[in-house]
């Protein structure tokens, strides 16, 4: 609880007791605590019910904790590439507390279907702020354990999502121009 | 240097020694943190137990003794709409049993299912079909009317380019028809459709022999000319499916089976000739029928288009169906096309020009 204080209130603190003694069972638990968030918001904004919500709740923790040490190991060796110093296992603490802005995409859902049921832009509106103050904490994170200017704390928390997204586009180009060449072949 | 927040000194220096860092100690603490966190972990809960008890109420089935459609709880208001179904091509069960087939089965899902919807209030079925196997055709029609009874919605059948034979047979177990004055209709009757390639396979030095346990097993066989004792008995049979394809329409229609039966020889007609013969209500487009479905099922204004959430990866996988259909060499396609004409018998509800 008090690391958690202080990374809301006091981020360099939090940092500094991230560095010292790491709550690695507390970033689980907030990745636990995140992933079962956004289950449930996506549970109450496509009408889901209890019955499913708990294979859903499982899945979405597995997965928060998975991509939340996956992407630290990913931030750590950017960061230290920037020329940062600082511990893995910090990081790991951060990025679980950061992950913590996903339970904003609760009461937005709430909201949201309150004011707008049925509309299909309402888990766009009701993920993408709270994706927006999650990568806004992990930069925070970055600079706070690394010492990493704000440039660079941005760069290493943004260049795997970029190195994901180039991925992908290399992908569906592959697929793309395996359908051409398929078609290309039937026509001649 | 004890501001934890400043760049890394090494990256200005260009050193690579290690960064030190001040003790939490020395650290400033904020004070209100602990009130703070309190309120928000408060807030938190309270949001957790509102939708744990929303999506408790989805689960337990209180809809009914409520009436309380899942996404309605919580909303002002969710606006009904006009489920709008389309049924194209041929239809049958679906060449495979892939889960993305698009056969009758996936027609009855969409059926069943937006019909089940607290928000669609009546239904367009959207038919653009000559017809398909007597089975297929004969559960749409059953599952449609188990629909029409266990709802109460209203349907109506929207006939565009054609609705023969089975697609008429559909259209005439909703509660109004509306065709355009050009759709082609009608083609009320039953077909056995079968071909003798005897010759042909002769030609090419094939000869087929048949080891039955009766001389009626393999009746309808493509590799010999059809007896007159297997003609008559397929007559009996086509016979009696054409008398539950008149019996259907006429119950739909109200229409005595005396007065449909001159009209019932498999001929076409076009929605004007239809509309003075009664067998359709009336002629219009989309937006009346929509309009139509709107008012019979209660809908003041202009009612919404509720439709089936469309299956991506069926579409994708549909697609790939495709592609590797149209790689088979012109030949296969060519055997292909013929297997399909001289294979496969069996009743239809089918217009087959």
């Amino acid at each position: 609880m008090g690391f958690l204080e202080d990374f809301l209130m006091a981020p360099e603190r939090a940092a500094l007791r991230a560095q010292e003694r790491p709550p690695v069972a507390a970033a689980f638990g907030a990745f636990v605590l995140a992933g079962l968030s956004l289950a449930v918001s996506k549970a109450v904004l496509s009408g889901g019910s209890i019955a499913f919500l708990a294979f859903a709740a499982a899945f979405a923790a597995l997965m928060r904790v998975s991509a939340g040490t996956l992407m630290t190991a990913l931030v750590h060796l950017l960061a230290e590439a920037l020329g940062g110093r600082g511990r893995a296992a910090g990081l790991f603490a951060l990025m679980g507390a950061s992950d913590l802005g996903w339970t904003l995409a609760l009461p937005a859902a709430l909201l949201l279907r309150a004011l707008a049921p049925g509309a299909w832009w309402a888990p766009l509106l009701c993920a993408l702020p709270a994706a927006f103050a999650v990568l806004c904490l992990r930069a925070r994170s970055v600079r706070g354990n690394y010492g990493l200017s704000p440039a660079r704390a941005w760069a290493a928390v943004c260049l795997p999502y970029a190195a994901f997204a180039a991925l992908a586009a290399a992908a569906s180009m592959l697929l793309v121009a395996g359908l051409v060449q398929q078609f290309a072949g039937l026509i001649s | 240097m004890n501001d934890p927040q400043s760049p890394n000194p090494s990256e200005s220096a260009g050193e690579t020694a290690a960064w030190s860092r001040p003790s939490v100690q020395e650290a400033p603490v904020q004070p209100g943190g602990k009130r703070l966190m309190r309120v928000l972990l408060g807030l938190y809960a309270l949001a957790m137990l509102a939708a744990l008890a929303i999506l408790l109420r989805n689960g337990s089935g209180d809809q009914k003794k409520t009436g309380i459609n899942p996404g309605e709880l919580l909303s002002a208001a969710r606006p009904s709409g006009v489920a709008w179904i389309t049924i194209n091509g041929v239809i049958t069960h679906g060449e495979s049993n892939s889960p993305w087939g698009r056969g009758m089965p996936s027609m009855v899902r969409r059926l069943r299912r937006l019909a089940e919807r607290k928000d669609v209030r009546a239904i367009v079925l959207d038919i653009n079909s000559p017809g398909g196997s007597v089975g297929a055709v004969q559960e749409l029609h059953s599952q449609l009317l188990r629909v029409r009874r266990e709802s109460k919605k209203p349907v109506v059948a929207l006939l565009n380019d054609i609705a023969a034979s089975g697609g008429y047979y559909l259209a005439s177990g909703c509660d109004a028809v509306v065709a355009h004055p050009g759709t082609l209709l009608g083609s009320i009757g039953v077909i056995f459709h079968t071909a003798n390639v005897e010759g042909l396979l002769s030609k090419i030095g094939v000869r087929s022999d048949n080891i039955k346990s009766g001389k009626m097993k393999d009746i309808g066989s493509s590799t010999r000319p059809m007896t007159k004792e297997e003609h008559e008995l397929l007559q009996g049979i086509i016979d009696d499916a054409y008398g539950q394809f008149l019996h259907a329409v006429s119950e739909g229609r109200k229409i005595p089976e005396s007065e449909l039966k001159p009209l019932a020889d498999g001929r076409i007609f076009t929605g004007r000739q239809a509309l003075a013969l009664k067998l359709v209500d009336e002629l219009g487009d989309s937006q009346r029928a929509l309009e139509l479905a709107g008012k019979l099922g209660g809908i003041s204004g202009k009612p919404e288009i509720v439709r089936d959430v469309p299956d991506s990866l069926s579409g994708f996988l549909d697609m790939l169906d495709s592609v590797s259909s149209l790689r088979l060499p012109a030949e296969a396609a060519l055997f292909q096309r013929l297997g399909e004409n001289f294979s496969g018998a069996g009743l239809e509800y089918r217009w087959r020009p």
